[in-house]
C-alpha cells in the first residue's frame, strides 16, 4: 500500500492487527510508527504496553509471546520487531533462531487488542517464502521507498508548512540539491533553518546557502559547477571549505577529474547522436549525473575539456612526486581555469 | 587563583559574546525561544570557532532557572553550576580518551534516569570522531530512540570520520572560520578591556597567524602580551612567531615587480641574519604571491581580508602584476621550495631562484605610464641606438657581452612599447661572417649527430660544472660543420654567459670528447638565426637543416620533442 493512503487510514482510526512495513526510507517507517504509537496507545501507559524489539538480537517467538499477552489497563498493545530479516533472501547473521511458525500461527489469528508491527529496511521481500505470502495476505503491507524528484520536493514544501515556515521552489531545489535526497538529513536540515528564520518566516535560496550543511559529493558538484561559471570567489570558497573540513586534497581533484571526465564523455555521445539513456548505458553509470552533466555541456569546448583534463593529470602527477604541494596545485588550476578552458591548444 | 589564559578568561558565556557565528546562535537561540529543539546536535567546524563554548551555552540556556530564554542568565544557580561543571546532569565526555563501547554503553545505561537538578541532561561529546565503530553503533542506539529529557551534542573537526548514520540523526550546524574582521574586533575588545595598547597592523597579522581559530588568536595574543607588555605592536608578534611581516613581503614584491636584484638578496641577507629559517620565509613569500593571484581571480573572498585590512600595498600590488607574472613566479617559488628540501646550501638556492625569477619576468604587457616603464623604455632605446651604431660599423669581431645595464644614460627615444620579435632586440654582437660561414657548411648529417649527441655533452657539462649546465641549457644547436658549432639561445643572460671565455673553454673541450672532434663553438640569439639561418645557401640539402630549425619551434609537443633529440627528426615520421 502507499504510504500516505496508510496514514491516512490510521489518521481515520481504521487500524489493523498487522503491519508489515519494508522500503529503505527508515525516515518515513519511523515515522509512521510514531503517528500509529500516538493514535494507538495513551502516553501515561505507553510504558506497559509498548514494546520494541530488535529481531537481529531477539527470536520472534519471544515477540509473538508479547503479542499474545492482554493490555495492561489501556485498550491495546503495540509490538514493534524491527530487522525482520527473516521476510528477505538475506542469509540470517547472528545467533538468534527465529521460530518462523509461532509467527506463522499469529498472523493466521491475531488478537484484536494487539497491533503487530514487523519492519525491515530493504526495497524488495522473498516473496517465495511462505511467511511472506501469509503476511501478504493477512496484513496491511505498507512500502517505504525513497521519494522521486517532484515526490521530494513537494514533501519538503509540506515539512517547512509543518514546520511553520514557508520555502519557494528555487530554495526547496537548492536544499535537494545540497543535502541530497535522504529524509531524515533533509528533515534536520530543514527543522534548522526553521528555526533561523523563526515562526512563519519564509526560507529563501540565500538561507538555504548559508546554513544548509553540504556533503562532499555535493560540494564536489557545486564547485565544478562554480568553476564553469567561472564565479571564483565562490568557488574558491567550496574550496576552503573543505579544506578545512580536513578533505583531502587528492580526493578533491580525483572527484574533479571524474566531473570533467563525464561532462567530456557526455559531450562527445551526444554530439554522436547518443541520447542520455543511451549513454547512461554505455558509460554504465546511472542516467541522473548524465543529466546533469548533458546540462553543462554547453558551457564547454571539447578542446577545453581536454585541457582540463591533461592539465588534472599532469598535476596529479606533479603533486605524487612531491613537485608542488597539493593545496597549492589546486589553487593554481582553479585559479587558471578560466584560460585553460578556453584555451585553443594545450597550456602545460 | 593564579593567572588564567586569556581565551579562558574571554571564553563567551552567552550567545551574544559568540564571534563570527551568527546564523548558528540565531538558530539555537530560535530554536530555544520556540522550544522546538532537537535531540541531538553536531558541531562541526575548525578548531577555535566556538564549538565546545556554544554547546555549554546551550546547555544553559536550556536550563536556565529563569529559562529557557534566548541567553543564558548566568546568575541562577543551574548557570553557575554548568559554567563550574558541578552539574552532574551536564556532562562534557572528551571521545578522544573515552573511546571505547564501554564508556558509551555506560551513558545509553545512565540516559533513561530523569535529570536530578536541571531541566534538560545534556551530554556534550567531544572529538566525537575518536569514538570506535562499536562505540558509535551504541551511540546509534541512543540517538535512534532518544528519551524526552536528553540532548545530545556532539562536537567534532573532522565530521567525515562520522558514520552517515550518525549525522543523519543530529541536526547539524557547521561552524565557519571566524573571519579576519570579526577576529580583529574580538581581539580589539580584549585588549580595551585589559588596557593594552595594541596596533591595527599588530591585529592583523595575529589574524592572518592564526587563520580563523578564535583561541589560537587569544593564545598568541596572551604570549606577544607576556612578552611586550601593554604596548603591542607589530614587530612584538613578528619576534614572537618569527613569521615574516607583510611589510617586508611588500617590500620584496616591490623589488621583484622591479627586478631590482641587489635589493633583493640584501633582504634575503637580512631574513637570514634575523635568524629566520629560510625554507619558512620562502613559504610565506610564495603564499603571499599565492594571495595577490587569488585577489586577482576572487577578490571577495574571506581569506583575503587579512592581506587587505589596514594594507593598500597589496592591493596595488595586486593591480600592478599580470596574472601571468604570478602563475611564473608562483612556478619558479614552488620549484626552488622543492629543490632546498634537499639542498645543504638553502641560501644559495634561494638567491638564485629570486635572480632567475625576476630575469624570467616577462615586461608587463600594459600600463605604459608607470615610473618603472618610463626607465625600462629608456634603456631600451639606448640599446636600439648601440645596436645600430654596432650594425652601421660592421663590427666582425668575437662575440662580447655589451648589454650592460650600467651605460650611461641617453636620450630617451619617444617609442613606448617593447619591440617584439623583429630585426635584432636582443642586443647580441656577433660575428655575422663567422657565423654565415658555419651554417654555410653546416651539414645536417653533422648536425644531426650533434643534436644526436647534445644530451650526452649536457649531461658531461653537468658532471663538471652544474651551473654550466644551467645556462647551456638553454641553447639548441642549430648548425655544425667546418670545425663550428652553432648554438642558438632563448635568453641573451643565458648566452652571454656561456660565452664567457671560462665557460666556452669547457664546452669546448666535452665537445671534442663526446663528438669526436674538435668544435668552436658559436652563440647567437634565435631570434637572430631566425635571419641569417634560411638566407644561408643550402641548395644540396632542402629538408635537411631547414626541418630541423624550423619544426622544432611549431612543435609543441613535448614527447615528440624528446624523440626528435633521441634519435633524430629523420628517422621520425609524425602521425597526427
Amino acid at each position: 500500500m502507499d504510504s500516505r493512503n496508510v496514514f491516512k487510514r490510521v489518521q481515520q482510526n481504521d487500524i489493523d492487527p498487522l503491519y508489515t512495513l519494508y522500503g529503505s526510507e527508515t525516515f518515513l517507517s519511523e515515522e509512521f510508527i510514531r503517528f500509529l504509537k500516538g493514535k494507538v496507545l495513551d502516553q501515561e501507559l505507553e510504558e506497559f504496553n509498548l514494546h520494541i524489539f530488535d529481531l537481529n538480537e531477539t527470536p520472534i517467538q519471544d515477540v509473538i509471546q508479547e503479542a499474545e499477552t492482554l493490555p495492561f489497563m489501556g485498550e491495546k498493545r503495540l509490538i514493534i520487531g524491527k530487522n525482520a530479516m527473516f521476510l528477505t533472501g538475506a542469509k540470517q547473521t547472528g545467533g538468534v533462531e527465529h521460530h518462523i511458525d509461532a509467527l506463522l500461527n499469529y498472523i493466521q489469528q491475531p488478537l484484536e487488542t494487539t497491533v503487530l508491527v514487523l519492519a525491515v529496511e530493504v526495497e524488495k521481500l522473498d516473496e517465495r517464502k511462505k511467511v511472506v505470502k501469509l503476511l501478504q495476505k493477512h496484513s496491511t503491507m505498507v512500502a517505504f521507498s525513497p521519494l522521486k524528484e517532484p515526490e521530494l520536493i513537494s514533501w519538503i514544501q509540506r515539512r517547512a508548512q509543518k514546520l511553520n515556515a514557508g520555502i519557494d521552489d528555487q530554495a526547496a531545489n537548492l536544499l535537494k540539491q545540497t543535502v541530497g535526497t535522504d529524509l531524515r538529513t533533509l528533515h534536520q536540515e530543514l527543522e534548522k533553518i526553521a528555526s533561523y528564520v523563526g515562526a512563519r518566516g519564509t526560507i529563501t535560496e540565500d538561507v538555504v546557502y548559508q546554513l544548509a550543511s553540504r556533503t562532499l559529493e555535493q560540494d564536489i558538484f557545486s564547485l565544478v559547477e562554480r568553476v564553469v561559471k567561472l564565479d571564483m570567489t565562490r568557488a574558491m570558497r567550496i574550496f576552503y571549505d573543505l579544506l578545512k573540513n580536513k578533505e583531502e586534497p587528492l580526493t578533491i581533484l580525483s572527484l574533479l577529474v571524474r566531473q570533467f571526465r563525464l561532462i567530456l564523455h557526455v559531450k562527445i555521445l551526444l554530439s554522436k547522436g547518443y541520447t542520455q539513456g543511451q549513454i547512461a548505458s554505455q558509460l554504465g553509470i546511472h542516467p541522473y549525473p548524465v543529466k546533469l552533466a548533458a546540462e553543462k555541456v554547453k558551457n564547454f569546448s571539447e578542446q577545453g575539456l581536454r585541457n582540463v583534463l591533461a592539465y588534472l593529470a599532469e598535476e596529479d602527477y606533479r603533486i605524487k612526486s612531491g613537485k608542488i604541494d597539493k593545496k597549492l596545485s589546486l589553487e593554481l588550476f582553479m585559479m587558471r581555469a578560466e584560460e585553460i578552458l578556453k584555451g585553443e591548444k594545450k597550456v602545460l | 587563583m593564579g593567572y588564567r589564559a586569556l581565551y579562558r578568561v574571554f571564553r563567551p558565556q552567552s550567545f551574544h559574546d559568540v564571534v563570527g557565528q551568527e546564523p548558528i546562535t540565531r538558530t539555537l537561540q530560535n530554536a530555544i525561544k520556540e522550544q522546538r529543539f532537537s535531540h541531538a546536535y553536531l558541531f562541526n567546524g575548525p578548531r577555535g570557532t566556538g564549538k565546545t563554548s556554544v554547546a555549554k551555552i546551550f546547555a544553559k540556556a536550556v536550563n536556565c532557572l529563569h529559562g529557557p530564554a534566548a541567553e543564558p542568565c548566568n546568575e541562577c544557580s543551574a548557570c553557575i553550576g554548568i559554567t563550574a561543571g558541578s552539574v552532574v546532569d551536564v556532562m562534557e565526555i572528551d571521545a578522544a580518551s573515552n573511546r571505547g563501547v564501554e564508556e558509551i554503553r555506560d551513558i545509553r545505561d545512565k540516559v533513561k534516569y530523569a535529570p536530578t537538578e536541571v531541566r534538560f541532561k545534556v551530554y556534550i561529546i567531544d572529538e566525537v570522531h575518536m569514538l570506535t565503530t562499536e562505540a558509535f553503533n551504541a551511540l546509534l542506539k541512543t540517538l535512534e530512540e532518544p528519551p524526552e529529557h536528553v540532548i545530545f551534542i556532539l562536537a567534532t573537526t573532522e565530521p567525515h570520520r562520522l558514520p552517515a548514520t550518525i549525522i543523519s540523526r543530529c541536526q547539524r550546524f557547521d561552524f565557519r572560520s571566524i573571519s579576519a574582521k570579526s577576529m580583529i574586533g574580538k581581539l580589539r575588545y580584549v585588549a580595551d578591556s585589559k588596557g593594552i595598547q595594541v596596533s591595527d597592523l599588530a591585529l592583523s597579522l595575529i589574524s592572518r597567524i592564526s587563520a580563523g581559530g578564535m583561541r589560537d588568536a587569544l593564545s598568541l595574543f596572551d604570549q606577544v602580551y607576556s612578552y611586550s607588555g601593554d604596548q603591542i605592536d607589530v614587530d612584538d608578534v613578528v619576534v614572537i612567531t618569527g613569521v615574516v611581516s607583510q611589510q617586508l613581503l611588500n617590500r620584496l614584491a616591490e623589488q621583484v615587480y622591479s627586478k631590482d636584484i641587489a635589493s633583493i638578496l640584501e633582504l634575503i641577507q637580512q631574513v637570514m641574519a634575523e635568524g629566520k629559517n629560510l625554507e619558512q620565509f620562502l613559504d610565506d613569500v610564495l603564499m603571499f604571491y599565492r594571495d595577490l593571484l587569488l585577489y586577482k581571480t576572487a577578490p571577495q573572498l574571506e581569506e583575503l581580508e587579512h592581506r587587505t585590512m589596514g594594507d593598500d600595498v597589496f592591493v596595488v600590488l595586486a593591480k600592478r602584476y599580470s596574472a601571468e607574472q604570478l602563475y611564473h613566479i608562483i612556478e619558479e617559488l614552488n620549484k626552488v621550495s622543492g629543490e632546498m628540501k634537499w639542498s645543504n646550501h638553502p641560501k644559495i638556492l634561494l638567491e638564485l631562484g629570486f635572480i632567475r625569477l625576476v630575469e624570467g619576468l616577462a615586461a608587463p604587457s600594459v600600463k605604459t605610464d608607470l615610473p618603472e616603464i618610463e626607465g625600462l623604455v629608456q634603456r631600451i632605446g639606448q640599446l636600439e641606438r648601440k645596436i645600430s651604431q654596432l650594425q652601421s660599423a660592421g663590427v666582425a669581431s668575437v662575440a662580447m657581452p655589451t648589454a650592460t645595464a650600467t651605460s650611461t644614460p641617453a636620450e630617451a627615444p619617444t617609442r613606448r612599447e617593447t619591440p617584439k620579435r623583429s630585426g635584432m632586440p636582443s642586443t647580441v654582437k656577433i660575428s655575422e661572417q663567422r657565423i654565415k660561414e658555419a651554417a654555410a657548411s653546416s651539414s645536417p648529417q653533422e648536425l644531426q649527430n650533434v643534436l644526436q649527441k647534445w644530451s650526452e655533452v649536457l649531461n658531461k657539462v653537468k658532471k663538471r660544472k652544474i651551473q654550466v649546465h644551467a645556462w647551456l641549457l638553454d641553447g639548441t644547436p642549430v648548425a655544425a660543420g667546418n670545425g663550428s658549432l652553432v648554438v642558438s639561445f632563448k635568453s641573451a643572460i643565458h648566452r652571454e654567459t656561456t660565452e664567457k671565455p671560462m665557460h666556452r673553454q669547457l664546452i669546448e673541450e666535452i665537445a671534442a670528447d663526446v663528438l669526436g672532434k674538435p668544435y668552436e663553438l658559436l652563440t647567437l640569439m634565435e631570434n637572430q638565426w631566425e635571419e641569417i639561418g634560411p638566407q644561408s645557401p643550402q641548395t644540396g640539402q632542402p629538408n635537411g637543416l631547414e626541418q630541423a630549425e624550423q619544426q622544432p619551434q611549431e612543435s609543441t609537443d613535448l614527447f615528440v620533442d624528446e624523440a626528435i633529440k633521441l634519435v633524430g627528426r629523420q628517422l621520425i615520421d609524425i602521425k597526427d
